[in-house]
This record gives structure tokens, sequence and C-alpha cells, in this order.
């Protein structure tokens, strides 16, 4: 027992410095994306390109930092095989907010929608902007068509772009409903979604469990990638409705879908209704 | 958009969006452009005036009547 609360105290100095560290040089990163950003350069991937490998890189070091002192389990390297080669539309359950700090680690040529107040931010702009990540909605239907452009313009030019499509983080015990953006997005441009699977056990960042209630034990983070699916002859609502199941059988099923395979099943049993009920 | 739904299961006067019909941000934007392909019509990027608009079957047509004057009867959506 006080093995326990001692390895807990280290673990919560651990967590301290850490912060400590961020708030101290942190400035110092913003202020150098900053400089950069004054300095445009003739070709915006290549700019682009460096900066994601750049943010890839910092944070591949920082989750083994945290990794080494065990505030949080996660391999970035146990994506790499699994993401396909092409432009896809990354779409995935959002449980703690470190997943997104793993997903840039674990994905070259990575983009993604950045909701407007951060993305408008003056100190993250510079970095966010240039390296081809594109601003959210707003809630105007013109902010959600210059949306879908930026996107399609992203596949267009090469990079994946990572869409969390509850628009916010997941609750404890199941997923809000998907919005449809990143499925019009697969059905206007052909792209695949790649629907990605998050675990964090047990859950920290959260809302009920903030950064400053760390857990008991280390949580362990996964993510796993599911065989990419193609928008060929279907709908963006079905499509929607399909990942939607696929990633909430994976996560809370004994038999995900994943290896049987009936969407409207799955789809039913996400919203309590029957599977007839479903294809509406 | 609705494939399993037919112009006879939509009230007219009835919301379209979230609580009613079910209709989403992108079925708006499928919507705005149909209207303005359909009637040479434009809405308004601004906000509130769009979620007075698409309301419903009823409000979209009497802001179709409006913009394009009242000889032109619109049939609605």
């Amino acid at each position: 027992m006080n093995g326990c609360r001692l390895f807990y105290a280290l673990r919560y100095l651990a967590l301290l410095i850490v912060l400590a560290i961020y708030f101290a040089l942190g400035p110092f990163g913003y202020a150098g994306f900053f400089i950069l950003s004054l300095f445009p350069g003739r070709d915006r991937d290549r700019r682009a390109r460096l900066l994601q490998t750049i943010m890839r890189r910092a944070f591949r070091l920082y989750h083994a930092v945290v990794r080494h002192l065990r505030l949080i389990h996660y391999d970035p390297d146990s994506l790499r095989a699994s993401l396909p080669k092409e432009p896809s539309i990354l779409v995935a359950n959002h449980p703690t907010l470190t997943d997104v700090t793993a997903l840039i680690a674990s994905i070259p040529n990575l983009t993604t929608v950045v909701k407007a107040p951060l993305f408008r931010a003056r100190w993250a702009r510079p970095l966010l902007h240039d390296a081809a990540h594109f601003e959210g909605d707003d809630g105007r239907l013109s902010s959600l068509e210059r949306m879908l452009d930026d996107a399609e313009d992203r596949l267009k030019r090469g990079y994946h772009v990572l869409i969390f499509p509850e628009g916010t983080r997941s609750p404890k015990d199941g997923l809000h409903r998907f919005g449809r953006a990143a499925f019009e997005l697969a059905t206007r441009t052909g792209a695949p979604i790649t629907p990605l699977v998050i675990r964090c056990e047990p859950r920290w960042l959260i809302r009920e469990a903030p950064l400053l209630k760390l857990p008991a034990r280390t949580p362990k983070l996964t993510i796993q990638a599911l065989e990419p699916v193609y928008p060929t002859g279907i709908t963006s609502r079905k499509l929607r409705d399909m990942v939607q199941a696929l990633i909430y059988s994976e996560l809370f099923e004994k038999e995900p879908l994943s290896k049987s395979s009936s969407p409207a099943e799955g789809y039913a049993r996400i919203n309590r209704i029957s599977p007839e009920e479903a294809h509406r | 958009m609705l494939e399993d739904i037919s112009p006879e299961d939509i009230v007219t006067d009835e919301p379209l969006f979230v609580e009613g019909l079910g209709l989403d941000s992108i079925d708006a934007l499928e919507l705005a452009l149909a209207i303005h392909q359909e009637f040479g019509v434009k809405t308004e990027p601004d906000d509130e005036r769009n979620r007075e608009i698409f309301y419903s079957v009823k409000s979209i047509a009497d802001f179709i009547r409006s913009e394009t004057g009242a000889e032109k009867q619109a049939s609605g959506g």
C-alpha cells in the first residue's frame, strides 16, 4: 500500500515537472514557429511537411518522456504498418485529450480540422496554418462549405485528414452521434475512410478525470486502425452509420462488426432500435 | 438526400432540422445549393436568418416567394 502511494506521489511529481517544462519552454517553441512564419518560402507543401515532421518528432519525444515517467503508456510506432498509403480520411473516437498528441506522433502527412477559436488564436495560427491544418466550421453554412473545400484540398495535396466526428470528447460508455462532414467529404472525393479505434484505460484527461486528477494506474493508450472503407455506391448518411457502428462495436461489443460486418445491426445496437428502423 | 422518405412524409410547416425531420447542417448546405440552382435565390450566409428560412418547407417557400416576387409561385422543397 505504501509502495503504491509512493509510486503515485512520484508520478504526480513527474506530472508537475512535465507541466513546468511545458510552461517554461513552450512559449519559445511557439515564438520559433511565429518567426518561421514571417519568412514564407516558395513551396507551401515543403514547408507544411517540414512543420508536420517537427510536430511529429516533438510529440514522439513527448510520448517517450511521459512513458518513462509512467504518466501515459503509448507506443507511437504501433500504428505505422496499418495505415493506407493513399490519402485517407481518418475518423476516430475521442476518449481523451492525449489521443490528439498520440495521433500526431504516429502519423506522417497528417492534417486535421482545428476548432475555430483555437485556429484563430494568435499564438497557434502560424503553426497550425503553415502545417496545412485547417479551420473547423463555426456554425455558419458558408464556413461549413469552406471547411469541406479545405479538407478536399488537403486530400488532393496528398495529406491524411483527421476528423473527430463526435465534435467533442466521447462519453464514458458510448459514442456521441457522429456528424456527417467527414463522410460527405468521402462521398465527394472518393477518398477512403480509415476508422481509428482509440482506447485509454483508465481514462484520463476527460471531464471526470481532469489533468490534475491522475488515475491510480498509469493509463494505457492504444490506437487501432480498421480496414479502410471506400465510399462507393453509398450515401454519406449510410457511410456515417456504418463507420459509427464499426467503431462502436470494436469498442463495446464482444464480437466486433469488423469480423462479421452487418452495419444495420450495429447501427441498431447503438441507437437501441430495430434493424429495420436503422435503414431510415 | 433522404432516400427512404417520400415528399408526402414531410409536413409543410413542421421543423426540418434536428427535432423534426432530423436534417443536419450538410443537408442545409445541399438545400441552399438546390434552392439557388432551382430558383436563382441566394440565402444569406448569416446564421440567424438561415435558421428562420430553413425552419420548415413553408418557411423556405415563403422566403423564395418573397425573393422572386409574388408572381412566381414556388412549389416548395
